[in-house]
């Protein structure tokens, strides 16, 4: 399976005051999915990330897609197939806008 | 899912004075501010006609932080030595300034040079006595490998004429640039959303609507910060302020509140959808109105 490595030409952030209110809807077992938390800047193009995708990004360091569900399913209380689903959906968008290279 | 409105910008633009020695301001702390406000993208302009200190010490107190950081500079700044120090310097994209063909032919020369260097491009100054050569400007680009155009943002904070296009004159420019293939690793960074429409007609604009004191803020050659380039509106100046207070200043988020409105003068208008009142900067400048919708889209 490949490894996933962040583009270092994509510049990015978190957004505090946003990560703290996605935490707390997270407690409250509320929906976050519509907060966006980080930032994710390259060629004039601003993304945003809610708490799921910015968790996903940080994790785009070199390992691979079942390592990052792996590591994810115990952050957050989803379905494994889904949260497979997504991972997988979420990265293949993020290689397309090319913020993302996979290597073998 | 999306942030619309930042409290702290992604990208700030810097322009140095052109006269480096007249300047008191610390530019050690103003890098100290934008390192900790986490600013994610730096455009310096250097006017001088060589590398000041100024910029230096910037570039040097930078490298080692995640901040993309551009350079404009003359071509009379650029030797061997000075490309080397500047790949050295960790500088992401260094732009030449443009206003005529030969201007290109220079970078041209510069990429072909032995020795390290940044990767180059062009910033081709749009005005009123060139706008017409864009189309000979992208092909001469493309035809010499240059990879990335940047058509700047106006500078309005001092006597310089404020350009725009009309309609007519606008839709001339399209077809010419339409006829013209353009490789698919070429980057054109355009920041006026009606000439964007010009190059890129079936592409929404970037930044959807006015970003002035969002994503972005702008601190001329005296140290001004202003909310864009284009937009002369001082919120304060680094010799007396911190950049932080800037931004977290109410004075500025006032100042974004009311670019959030559209103009009055253009509520009515069925584009107002694609291009959100265009340039709110021009828009004020040459109407000193709020509510004025932007010349530039007549």
């Amino acid at each position: 399976m490949p490894k996933i490595y962040r583009n270092p030409d994509v510049m990015w952030r978190e957004e505090d005051e946003s990560r703290a209110q996605a935490d707390e809807a997270l407690e409250k077992g509320e929906n976050a999915e519509d907060i966006g938390t980080s930032l994710l800047f390259s060629d004039g193009m601003m993304v945003t990330l809610n708490v799921l995708g910015t968790e996903i990004w940080k994790m785009c360091d070199g390992r691979d897609a079942d390592e990052m569900v792996s590591e994810l399913l115990q952050q957050f209380d989803v379905e494994a197939d889904v949260l497979k689903n997504d991972v997988a959906g979420f990265v293949a968008e993020l290689a397309e806008k090319g913020f993302i290279h996979y290597e073998e | 899912m999306n942030i619309t409105e930042l409290k702290t910008p992604i990208r700030l633009y810097w322009d140095l004075p052109s006269r480096p020695a007249d300047t008191n301001l610390d530019y050690q702390g103003i890098c100290e501010q934008i390192i900790s406000l986490r600013i994610l993208s730096l455009g310096i302009t250097e006017p001088a006609p060589a590398l000041s200190d100024g910029c230096l010490t910037i570039l040097d107190r930078l490298k080692k932080h995640p901040i993309a950081v551009s350079l404009t500079v003359c071509s009379s700044a650029l030797d061997a030595a000075t490309l080397s120090a500047l790949h050295g310097s960790n500088v992401r994209l260094l732009l030449v300034r443009a206003t005529k063909l030969d201007d290109l032919r220079i970078v041209t020369r510069l990429m072909a040079s032995d020795g390290p260097k940044p990767p180059l491009g062009v910033s081709f100054e749009v005005s009123a006595d060139n706008f017409r050569i864009l189309p000979e400007a992208l092909s001469c680009c493309i035809g010499n490998g240059i990879r990335h155009l940047v058509l700047p943002m106006q500078r309005l904070n001092g006597d310089e004429d404020c350009f725009h296009l009309e309609r007519s004159g606008r839709e001339a420019l399209t077809s010419r640039l339409a006829a013209i293939d353009r490789p698919g690793d070429l980057k054109i960074t355009i920041h006026d959303p009606f000439l964007w429409r010009v190059f890129f007609p079936a592409v929404s604009f970037p930044d959807g609507s006015c970003q002035a004191a969002n994503t972005m803020l702008y601190i001329d050659g005296n140290g001004d910060v202003h909310p864009c380039p284009t937009l002369p509106y001082r919120l304060g100046n680094l010799a007396h302020t911190t950049l932080r207070t800037i931004v977290e200043s109410a004075e500025k988020t006032e100042l974004r509140k009311r670019l959030t409105i559209p103009p009055a003068g253009c509520t009515s208008c069925a584009e107002l959808d694609q291009c959100r009142g265009g340039c709110r900067g021009r828009g004020h400048f040459l109407t000193e109105s709020w509510d004025e919708a932007d010349p530039g889209c007549r």
